[in-house]
């Protein structure tokens, strides 16, 4: 079972760095806008699925953008019934920018306080199943 | 800090005491509870004292032995009862100098090794006809030395080497050093000029110049214990102990409290060990914590707040800001780069603060970062089973590092192999990151192998990384960037000798874990500190200041490499970065802010000091310290 969610993991992350090559980013986001969480029932713990992503994206053929680790997350957890949002967040000074994923408002798998210094620009909500996000 | 001074010609020219006095009139200021001198025959040594610890001895510096050796000690012996218990004396009767003096009779050379403290030392063997100067392993007191015309000069601080109307050349690798950000070491800004390495000392043989260590943070050594819980209490104890060394009786101090980790936990265990000692209405340190509102990646207040609440003190609480500087050119010449005009009224304001609280001695928990176990390099320690051959340490490391640092195996494999095979440390400065205005090329050679660096090359990859760390924290001490006004004296409990070896000891995994920084000091110390501190998450840094600084005044900046010193002697390009300063954007500038600064602090000491009616440190100087209280010659 963990085996198969890492090698979806690794094919999922193949897929998405694809699409962000050929794509620019209002074109993934909108893709991202229309793609509704999962009805099936959600996998019990997210956690299974961030330790299955570490895995995959540490013997991934390059080092993950923020970006791209971020939107791969949000399509799995989608997939798994979570209603996942990406979001785009912009350090002014230096400038800086990062991508996270939340589930209802709380940041998945992100360092306490690595987020403090980021203001929110975008945010890719999930409609789905669980609720519509704003 | 108390002063050594002297001089000697070893080509037997006579001193006087005239001369003698005129070499120590610049830092008078700096030291004045006392000063003395000992003139004999082409040898002179100088004296100023400042008390800040109960074992300062005035009247007996600088000390004569019965064989005629002579010696001067600033600082403080921690280890005087072990010593005078060896040498056999009575630690309390004898001054810290007649143990340096007497540990050389016996030991010799050997005997610097014996001192632990914060000390600097001038000494004077009669039988040989040699001259030493020394430092501590940490380079916490500064002693600098030229040689010229048959005779050496050692002075504690270079105003002594400016104060006879000399004006010594701009020393070019130093200069190109300061510019490219990479170690100066023990160069000065000025030619012919140079600092006694911290952990060594120089010996003087006539002609003959020689720097010897007598310690060295190279060892791979390493303390095992059994359980977790013993390396804490070795900790605790080494931890307690060096505070204690340095928050003893004998000078009023001051602690700096930011609010991190490593000021709050050296404030909380001076007042566990004072509460334990002296009952629960013991005197408790007075800290001073900095903060700026205007800084969002800086907001100290509430941590320093929450660890005055818990000891149920308030401290003084400065408002700063890194926008206050102003980029204009100090009024007086200054011995070394890194303030501008604002310098004096910042120095002012904080010296009345100083003054008004009979202040002498800083407290700094300086060096926490990189010994505690601070931002990790999982590098050296993956280096390390490679160079072993323990493969499945490497395979579990990786795996764990990877996921830590978001990196794939096979980057962080290519970084452990060029670690372990490569060249990782060579001191010349990174091309590829320097400014495209800077013009230093063959004035910093491209690798330094001498000193600690050269002992620990073929050594462990983790063994050079902790020296190429101890050399990090040696070049960026507080003290070492002295102001325009004071001179102060700085104690750092976290480079506590006996405390370091400890640490350069343990395994990495006990320092820090995955998840867990600091890890031996959260646990060693959690139930001292409050509880805001221990979960802070990151420590703050200022980012948004300097650069903000930086673009708001692109036309001072501009205008100050309009004729440009630096660019005159070809170490940078003027009209290049006046370019950059002027047209690119903030990211350029955050970019370069470093090299950036380093080049407009530089500009501006260059100035300061060929400006004729600038060079005020020949002038009378404001008093800034204590009055002068008694003079003895």
């Amino acid at each position: 079972m963990r085996m198969r969610l890492i090698v979806r993991c690794w094919l999922s992350l193949l897929w998405t760095d694809i699409r962000l090559r050929v794509q620019e980013y209002p074109a993934v986001r909108s893709f991202l806008l229309r793609r509704r969480t999962s009805d099936r029932t959600p996998i019990q713990n997210p956690a299974m699925l961030s330790e299955a992503m570490d895995l995959a994206s540490i013997f991934y053929l390059r080092r993950l953008s923020p970006l791209h680790r971020a939107l791969c997350h949000t399509l799995l957890l989608r997939d798994h019934g979570w209603p996942a949002e990406l979001v785009v967040g912009l350090q002014l000074l230096p400038a800086e920018s990062y991508a996270w994923v939340e589930v209802d408002g709380v940041p998945v798998h992100e360092r306490a306080g690595a987020l403090d210094t980021f203001q929110v620009i975008d945010r890719c909500c999930s409609i789905g199943r669980r609720e519509r996000s704003v | 800090m108390s002063v050594l001074l002297g001089s000697w010609h070893y080509e037997g020219r006579p001193v006087d005491l005239a001369r003698a006095k005129e070499l120590g009139a610049p830092t008078r200021r700096y030291a004045a509870d006392a000063d003395s001198y000992l003139v004999s025959g082409s040898l002179c040594f100088g004296y100023q004292l400042l008390s800040t610890h109960d074992r300062d001895w005035s009247s007996r510096e600088p000390y004569t032995d019965a064989h005629g050796n002579v010696a001067a000690f600033a600082g403080r012996l921690d280890n005087h009862h072990e010593l005078a218990g060896l040498l056999g004396l009575r630690s309390a009767a004898t001054p810290d100098v007649r143990l340096v003096l007497e540990a050389y009779r016996r030991w010799g050379e050997e005997s610097f090794t014996q001192l632990i403290g914060d000390w600097s030392l001038a000494l004077w063997c009669a039988e040989h006809g040699k001259l030493f100067l020394a430092r501590d392993h940490a380079g916490t007191q500064s002693l600098f030395y030229r040689t010229r015309s048959g005779s050496v000069v050692w002075s504690t601080y270079l105003e002594t080497f400016l104060a006879d109307g000399a004006s010594p050349e701009l020393d070019r690798e130093y200069a190109a050093r300061y510019l490219a950000c990479v170690p100066t070491k023990s160069l000065t800004p000025y030619a012919g000029i140079w600092e006694v390495p911290p952990g060594a000392y120089v010996r003087f043989d006539h002609g003959a110049t020689r720097i010897m260590g007598h310690w060295t943070p190279v060892t791979e050594d390493r303390i095992r214990y059994r359980t977790d819980g013993e390396y804490e209490q070795h900790f605790f104890h080494l931890f307690r102990q060096a505070v204690e060394r340095r928050t003893a009786n004998g000078a009023t101090i001051v602690a700096e409290l930011s609010g991190g980790m490593d000021s709050s936990a050296i404030v909380c265990m001076d007042d566990y060990a004072k509460r334990e000692r002296f009952g629960p209405d013991a005197p408790l340190l007075d800290t001073l914590s900095y903060f700026d509102d205007g800084e969002p990646n800086w907001n100290e207040k509430p941590f320093f707040t929450a660890v005055e609440e818990a000891r149920g003190k308030r401290g003084i609480h400065i408002a700063t800001s890194y926008r206050r500087r102003d980029f204009s050119v100090p009024d007086r010449a200054y011995p070394l780069p890194g303030i501008d005009g604002s310098a004096a009224a910042w120095e002012r304001a904080l010296e009345e603060h100083f003054r008004s609280h009979e202040k002498r001695v800083v407290i700094s928990g300086f060096g926490g970062d990189e010994l505690l176990g601070g931002p990790s390099n999982p590098v050296p320690a993956l280096a390390d089973a490679l160079v072993e051959r323990r493969f499945g340490r490497l395979r579990e490391g990786l795996v764990q590092c990877s996921i830590a640092e978001r990196i794939t195996v096979w980057q962080m494999l290519y970084e452990a192999v060029h670690s372990a095979y490569g060249h990782p440390w060579s001191k010349g400065p990174d091309r590829a990151t320097l400014p495209p205005w800077l013009r230093i090329s063959g004035s910093i050679p491209a690798r330094t192998t001498s000193g600690w660096m050269g002992e620990a090359a073929g050594k462990l990859p983790s063994t050079r990384d902790s020296v190429a760390m101890w050399h990090s924290v040696m070049e960026t001490l507080p003290h070492r960037l002295p102001g325009l006004l004071t001179r102060r004296e700085y104690r750092y409990p976290i480079l506590d000798r006996d405390l370091v070896e400890f640490l350069l000891r343990v395994p990495s995994d006990q320092l820090r874990r995955p998840g867990e920084r600091r890890s031996l000091m959260r646990r060693a110390l959690g139930s001292l500190i409050p509880i805001a501190v221990m979960q802070r998450t990151r420590k703050a840094f200022l980012q948004r200041g300097p650069i903000r600084l930086l673009d708001e005044n692109r036309g001072v900046i501009s205008s100050l490499f309009d004729s440009s010193a630096l660019g005159d002697l070809g170490l940078i390009d003027a009209s290049y970065l006046r370019k950059m300063v002027q047209h690119d954007g903030i990211v350029s500038l955050a970019q370069h802010r470093k090299p950036l600064m380093r080049a407009i602090h530089l500009e501006l000491w260059l100035r300061a000091r060929l400006t004729p009616e600038t060079r005020a440190l020949r002038e009378p100087h404001e008093s800034v310290y204590l009055e002068q209280s008694s003079v003895s010659a």
